[in-house]
């Protein structure tokens, strides 16, 4: 992602131009960790504007920001955070948000029954692990993030984004069994 | 798992296996050894293998997005909130400021949008996409085609059309050439109805009509053919470097001569076989992209409408370095491209129209990304276009 950080700097440099391109590239996929969230379209939509006012108007403050897309990340989730206190009239706790994946194909060429198949077994596989673990691999495996950078949106260490990868695998590992059963189930009831 | 006989395993079987799942999904995929030595291990299985890996590398996780209408009005939305906010600060700035000091940046800005306004007409006369027209030559007979892109129909008979219009009745066997000039393009019917899309800068070799057996055309340059099949006659695309034999398909042939870029075959769909100047033979399967460079050949699986696009006079780009994207469009125009270290890696989706005029696809290209594209005339004649990073 050497190209975004190349952005980044002629953006918060004051490159107008730049914010186009940022949205471009990132309103969809902020859009789409905001669906994973459980959060609904307008409120989404709501969230992208203010982290992209924001970023706009503050970028001269910005200077120690190293990687855009991760702050846009974070800035968006904590907008969402925000969201949801305002909704649950709650100001004692940080609330969870847990992370749903939902799978999805985009070679529609693929056989439709094993298609079924593979989404309910793979979703059922990943709906198990814990919020950190399924984000971890979610933007790992989706946009090809650096764990850096996973580490700078969930705020832990790059160290701790790479342990909930390996043992969220690990967990899905031990439970294999259980996902073969799973599969077969699928197959009947289809 | 080691004691599995994975002998009959079909792409379904590794799909129901979570151990295979697990390493796909694997980011760093080193954990599994087994898997990553798997098609090294068990050669017989590749196939299936290999289509299993391309199925769940199609998997999106949480694939979900705003509709284009959407997503502009979201942005014009920040944008107007974001000027009403600059409009407030700059009220509370011109207290404090000399309007001379305001004078002078209006000033600024005024300069360089005139520059940018008289730079493209003065390049436009020079450029050699203007320079000579789609020629069709038959034996003696030249025939000059002075629109942008030629449509070319060859009957059974050999009587030939140009735009609808007769110009010719050959000798069926006779050999026609089809020359296509830089930045310009055609399609040709050939006489079994087979079409053919000649890109920018080619010379593509035809009978008015096929014979009996072998139907046999050859490039220079750039095609994209769908094949009418036909068992009985095998069809033959043959270049300067290899052969490319078919019996109904749809594929794309670059063999530019005095390029640097490897030539290739890019397969769409259906099965060829080429045979190298070696006489090495290679089997294609869809979406497979060959490409031979100083006598080596490497096979990929591409996505094809990246590289045969341009017969529909564009070129559709999903996540590719701008590098490439440059890459495409100098071949395209035959002018060199100088990219500057800064903006190679821009990351750039979507479609192209490609304009017969190189400085306006240029404009566009530079619309939509913070780049500035300037050509240059060497002292030797030739142009070369140089993309450096807008900074203003």
């Amino acid at each position: 992602m050497k190209h975004d950080r190349i952005i980044g700097r002629q953006f918060l440099g004051g490159n107008d131009d730049v914010c186009v391109y940022l949205y471009n590239s990132y309103a969809d996929q902020l859009y789409a960790y905001g669906c994973g969230l459980g959060f609904d379209r307008e409120t989404l939509k709501d969230a992208i504007h203010d982290v992209f006012l924001n970023l706009l108007a503050r970028r001269r403050e910005l200077g120690g920001v190293k990687n855009i897309r991760s702050y846009l990340f974070r800035a968006f989730y904590n907008r969402l955070i925000d969201f949801k206190r305002h909704e649950c009239d709650t100001t004692e706790l940080t609330p969870q948000l847990d992370l749903r994946i939902t799978v999805s194909f985009a070679d529609s060429l693929i056989d439709t029954e094993q298609a079924a198949r593979l989404k309910t077994m793979l979703e059922h596989m990943l709906n198990e692990l814990s919020p950190m673990q399924k984000s971890a691999i979610y933007m790992r495996y989706m946009y090809e993030m650096e764990y850096a950078e996973i580490a700078e949106i969930l705020d832990v260490t790059p160290h701790a984004v790479r342990k909930f990868v390996s043992k969220g695998l690990g967990k899905l590992r031990s439970n294999k069994e259980r996902l073969l059963l799973l599969a077969l189930l699928s197959t009947l009831t289809a | 798992m080691d004691n599995k006989d994975y002998k009959e395993y079909t792409a379904a079987d590794f799909l129901d296996d979570p151990d295979f799942l697990l390493w796909c999904l694997d980011p760093d995929k080193r954990e599994d050894l087994f898997w990553s030595e798997f098609p090294a291990n068990h050669p017989e299985t590749y196939a299936e293998f290999r289509k299993a890996v391309q199925t769940v590398g199609s998997v999106r996780l949480n694939n979900f997005t705003l509709e284009e209408g959407e997503k502009a009005e979201l942005y014009d939305g920040i944008m107007s909130d974001y000027r009403t906010l600059c409009t407030r600060r700059l009220l509370l700035r011109r207290k404090l400021f000399a309007l001379a000091a305001a004078a002078a940046v209006a000033a600024g800005l005024v300069v360089p949008a005139l520059l940018g306004v008289f730079r493209p007409t003065a390049e436009t006369d020079t450029s050699p996409a203007r320079a000579s027209e789609i020629r069709l030559i038959s034996g003696r007979q030249s025939e000059h085609i002075a629109s942008e892109s030629a449509s070319i129909e060859c009957a059974p008979s050999g009587e030939v059309r140009i735009n609808g219009r007769t110009v010719a009745s050959a000798k069926p066997a006779r050999m026609n050439r089809l020359v296509v000039p830089e930045g310009k393009r055609a399609d040709i019917t050939l006489s079994d109805g087979s079409r053919v899309w000649i890109n920018s800068g080619s010379v593509f070799t035809f009978p008015a009509a096929f014979g009996e057996g072998e139907r046999r055309v050859s490039i220079e340059g750039e095609l994209y053919i769908d094949v009418t099949p036909d068992p009985e006659r095998p069809f033959i695309v043959h270049n300067a470097f290899f052969d490319t034999r078919v019996l109904g398909t749809s594929f794309d042939v670059n063999a530019y001569a005095d390029s640097d870029r490897p030539a290739s075959v890019v397969l769409v769909h259906g099965a060829v076989e080429i045979t190298t100047g070696d006489g090495e033979q290679v089997q294609l399967e869809s979406n497979d992209m060959f490409s031979l460079k100083a006598g080596n050949y490497t096979v990929v699986k591409v996505d094809p409408s990246q590289y045969v696009s341009w017969k529909d006079g564009l070129f559709i780009f999903s996540s590719g370095a701008l590098e490439r994207v440059i890459g495409q469009i100098a071949a395209y125009y035959r002018v060199e491209i100088v990219c500057d270290p800064d903006v190679r890696e821009l990351c750039c989706s979507g479609k192209l129209v490609l304009f017969d005029d190189l400085s306006d696809t240029l404009d566009v290209l530079s619309d939509i990304l913070p780049i500035n594209c300037r050509t240059e005339q060497r002292p030797d004649g030739t142009r070369v276009v140089r993309i450096t990073a807008r900074t203003n």
